[in-house]
């Protein structure tokens, strides 16, 4: 569902919340607005559900306007989660969940069917939860359950005012991936509030960056974080954009492969087409060490000279440029292993290669993997 | 555990109790006289009747000898507090056992409990309610033993142990009035709790929902609190009369009485509603929840404990108030009391005063079960 905001104002007394803000969210993309606090970004996420009503201009969802709608019947088509949970503290879990649905008037086996369905789907055994009183819950598991009732009634549009804030970064991380990895199958049209950068880029289709009450940038993380639309955005989008850019990149883009030789055969010849460095596998492809080629001679045992196991100079191709591009820096290597969950070689990711994306980047030019 | 240490740091506490009830079985506890009107004689525990008073000094004495033989401080304190919630259960009893001979059925006689009766139930309720929380015991069996003086009353009421007592003489003498009186008591205060409750909520609701209603409202119930409640009685006799509704009688009663209640129950309204978790009840909004359904659904579960409490503080405090109703003719205990005070009879006074102080702390007993069990629902 698309959202549209035309000439929105939203002014309490003298305050001007938002600023005759037009823009225009695509469907079935996960929006995040970020900007310093008082920029306007949880006015906005509350226009949409009418909870805040703009002084003048219009929100529209599919073109239709908001205050077209009943505004009881309008929430119920749409998720909302919010900072602080709020789940109801007299009610179990499960009815938390089941707020929407029986307010939609559901029958119970399908609100029960529903319940069970998003228990698991927020990762959380519904055995074990259903039952528990939101004060029984851990401050994860209660936002956990807050998204799971956001999501109850199937809503094409879910907004999120900064769910996963009251929680150690810890417990945050796992919640972003988790969201991710749930919006990637559901692709609902999300609208996510946060004053935290990092987890704007970690999360967003596309980013709206605000700044009293007006739009001060719109577009993909990689956009913003090349092209910077005005110093303000430069300086809140942080000295470390070539490294926020990073982030949204994974080794396996950028992977080639890797210089490799097999244990048994080291030593028994030559070692054609490699550089000064090697990376030793065994019989099976499975990483074992590095080697300095130039230690080799006639009669040296290269199990001697092999820096062995080389678990904490090897990435997962998931993980991200930023990742790869700390390990090197912290063991003062130039390149690292890429190995799959088995453990096994699957092609190296070098310092080079990071560089010349980020220098890509920085002249804003898509680099090619 | 109990080393000589631990003795001294209490021993001044333990040493007193003995002390304190040693000297006051050497005082009068019980008055008697030929009739009702006359100059009586006193008798003392330890001259009149030394048995019982021996058995009461037990209960002082005991915890002191134990404490001295080296018994562990928690065992002491366990067989004190038993002694005193066992004591004043003797002591009534001991009472209208003395009593029953002096004052056969049919004599003028009157027996009444003297200064160190009182004393001894007084130092007896105290004891145990300072040591209670030092027993160890669960609230459970604390609660328990609670109910074990009552019980002891009603038991000597129903099997006539205590007739021998002027109180249960001047009870006679009332005959059916006692029970029309508490009957209405009840029903005057009832209906007031009821009204103020129901006046009460509304207000506290509207002084929430409307900003500016917050000062008048509470600036009216104020003021009213400051009114003795005689003077209202008084302020309302001419403008109900007008109203044809008669100043006096229970009618203004009610209506001073309601007012009154309404206060505890507006505050704790408001205290409650203004405490709702905004979170909560931005949720309720944002998931499409109907002005109506937040209330239902949210807002009045979530507050209930907090507006029942309100409504327990105003219970207890109609039973009292509504003693002074009987100053316009609304009836109830009161009226007892101001007959006694009128006629100069201690008893008369105590037969109103006495079903006035255990219906309060029964009511008050009662609330606080209700609201204990809406508080384990809501437990946030």
């Amino acid at each position: 569902m698309t959202i549209g905001f035309d000439k929105v104002r939203m002014e309490y007394g003298t305050q001007l919340a938002l600023d005759d803000l037009t823009l225009t969210l695509a469907s079935r993309e996960l929006t995040v607005l970020v900007g310093p606090s008082g920029s306007g970004k949880s006015t906005l996420l509350r226009t949409v559900n009418h909870l805040v009503v703009p002084t003048s201009g219009s929100v529209t969802l599919d073109g239709q306007r908001v205050d077209s709608f009943r505004p009881e019947e309008l929430r119920r088509g749409i998720g909302y989660g919010i900072q602080s949970v709020g789940l109801f503290p007299h009610h179990t879990v499960g009815r938390n969940i089941a707020a929407v649905p029986s307010l939609l008037k559901w029958s119970r086996s399908r609100i029960a069917a529903r319940v069970e369905e998003l228990l698991v789907l927020v990762g959380l055994d519904p055995a074990r939860y259903r039952d528990r009183y939101p004060h029984e819950l851990s401050g994860g598991e209660a936002q956990r359950v807050g998204v799971a009732r956001a999501l109850a009634a199937d809503p094409p549009i879910l907004l999120l005012d900064e769910p996963f804030s009251a929680v150690d970064p810890v417990t945050r991380l796992r919640l972003q991936g988790e969201f991710l990895s749930i919006q990637k199958t559901l692709h609902k049209t999300v609208v996510f509030v946060t004053h935290d950068v990092d987890e704007a880029i970690r999360l967003a289709d596309k980013i709206v960056l605000l700044d009293q009450g007006r739009v001060v940038q719109y577009g993909t993380p990689e956009f913003l974080l090349d092209h910077p639309a005005t110093p303000f955005a430069a300086k809140f989008l942080g000295a470390d954009r070539a490294l926020k850019r990073l982030s949204r990149m994974t080794v396996a883009e950028i992977s080639v492969p890797a210089p490799q030789a097999v244990l048994e055969e080291v030593g028994l010849g030559p070692l054609e087409g490699v550089g000064r460095f090697v990376w030793i596998v065994d019989s099976g492809g499975k990483l074992l060490g590095n080697l300095d080629v130039s230690l080799l001679g006639p009669g040296v045992d290269p199990q001697v000279h092999m820096v062995p196991a080389a678990g904490d100079l090897a990435v997962s191709p998931q993980a991200s440029l930023r990742e790869a591009l700390s390990i090197m820096v912290g063991a003062g290597v130039r390149s690292l292993a890429v190995t799959d969950q088995v453990g096994s070689l699957t092609g190296e990711v070098r310092l080079v290669d990071i560089e010349r994306v980020g220098r890509h980047l920085s002249s804003g030019v898509e680099a090619a993997p | 555990m109990a080393g000589k240490s631990s003795l001294f740091s209490w021993a001044s506490f333990a040493w007193a109790f003995p002390a304190v009830g040693g000297l006051m079985l050497l005082a009068p506890w019980l008055q008697v006289k030929a009739n009702r009107i006359v100059e009586g004689t006193s008798r003392s525990l330890t001259f009149d009747d030394p048995i019982w008073g021996s058995v009461l000094l037990v209960f002082w004495v005991l915890p002191l000898l134990l404490a001295l033989m080296g018994v562990p401080r928690r065992t002491v304190v366990r067989v004190a507090w038993a002694g005193f919630v066992i004591l004043p259960c003797v002591l009534v009893w001991a009472a209208g056992a003395v009593a029953a001979p002096l004052s056969p059925p049919g004599s003028f006689a009157r027996v009444s409990p003297s200064w160190s009766f009182w004393f001894n139930l007084l130092g007896a309720y105290a004891g145990s309610v300072v040591l209670a929380p030092l027993t160890g015991f669960s609230r459970k069996w604390l609660s328990a033993a609670v109910g074990l003086f009552p019980l002891v009353l009603v038991l000597g009421l129903v099997t006539g142990a205590f007739s021998g007592l002027s109180l249960l003489k001047e009870y006679e003498a009332q005959g059916p009035v006692f029970w029309t009186q508490v009957q209405t008591h009840l029903i005057l205060s009832g209906v007031a709790v009821a009204t103020g409750a129901v006046l009460g909520t509304s207000l506290g609701w509207v002084a929430y929902r409307l900003d500016r209603f917050r000062e008048p409202v509470f600036f009216f119930l104020n003021l009213i609190q400051t009114l003795p409640s005689l003077a209202l009685f008084g302020l309302l006799i001419v403008p109900l009369a007008a109203l044809g509704l008669g100043g006096i009688g229970a009618t203004p009663a009610l209506v001073a009485l309601g007012l009154y209640a309404a206060f505890p129950v507006a505050r704790s309204t408001l205290t409650a509603l203004d405490h709702l978790d905004q979170a909560v009840l931005d949720a309720g909004r944002g998931l499409g929840m109907s002005r109506g359904q937040l209330f239902l659904r949210v807002q009045v579960p979530l507050a209930l404990p907090v507006v029942l409490e309100g409504i327990r503080t105003a219970s207890v405090q109609a039973v009292g108030n509504t003693v002074v109703a009987a100053l316009i003719g609304a009836g109830g205990l009161g009226s007892l009391i101001f007959l006694g005070l009128g006629q100069y009879a201690p008893d008369l006074i105590l037969l109103g005063t006495l079903p006035v102080m255990a219906l309060a702390l029964g009511l008050d007993q009662a609330w606080a079960l209700v609201v204990g069990l809406f508080q384990r629902r809501v437990r946030t």
